[in-house]
């Protein structure tokens, strides 16, 4: 299991071959992407450590409860722009099932659970993002 | 005994990142009297964090030493020396 949140982008090509092993029959890949909602930037903060100890919790959660062999996940942070990587997600199972299942459940926790904001720079001014 | 509050996302326009205090527990001693007697030291932001009734607004999201705290219960966590808590609005990664 490895959780980074970090300004800096992946590679995601490598970080499938990264995950990779025999025992595996599918890997799963949420790569979550800054979308034009007629913003200039997004900027996301959080924080780091709080963070990064709430994703390791509902990673250790999902590799039980989806018999997950390998899980990557990447939060960025910092001023991104349109199209850039938000969040990353790299699942490994033996089956198409277990690793669909724990992507979602991984991506919707984080969506809930991890201290991290975003903040939309508009043309005309500034507005935090609040789900 | 000193404690640091942490703020985040929009808190930080109000309060600043981050604050070292030193608090006086009075026998209270617990995290929600500790983040009450931070902010009433801000007393035009109080109410940023608190209802009248001095209870958390229900948007306040509370974490104590990395463990996500629930807002009815803060009132029986004990702090101790060194603790930090941090103070967040509604998350929105992802």
């Amino acid at each position: 299991m490895a959780v980074r949140i970090t300004k800096d982008d992946v590679d995601i090509a490598k970080l499938i071959e990264e995950s990779k092993k025999e025992s595996m029959g599918a890997i799963v890949v949420f790569d979550g992407i800054v979308r034009n909602d007629g913003i200039d930037k997004i900027e996301l903060s959080a924080y780091i450590e709080g963070a990064t100890k709430e994703i390791e919790d509902i990673v250790a959660d999902a590799e039980k409860k989806f018999n997950l062999l390998s899980v990557e996940v990447i939060h960025r942070i910092g001023v991104l722009d349109v199209g850039d990587n938000i969040l990353i997600i790299v699942i490994g199972a033996g089956h198409r099932k277990e690793a669909f299942g724990g992507c979602e459940y991984i991506l919707e926790e984080i969506k809930t659970r991890a201290p991290i904001w975003k903040k939309e720079h508009l043309k005309d001014g500034s507005r935090w993002v609040e789900q | 005994m000193k404690i640091k509050i942490k703020f985040f996302a929009r808190f930080t326009e109000i309060f600043g990142r981050e604050a070292v205090f030193e608090y006086e527990a009075a026998g209270k001693n617990s995290l929600k009297d500790a983040v009450s007697t931070f902010c009433r030291g801000c007393p035009d932001k109080y109410g940023e964090v608190f209802t009248k009734d001095g209870e958390f607004q229900d948007y306040v999201l509370i974490m104590h030493n990395l463990t996500r705290i629930d807002r009815d219960d803060a009132g029986e966590v004990k702090v101790a020396d060194g603790d930090e808590i941090a103070i967040y609005p509604p998350v929105a990664g992802g």
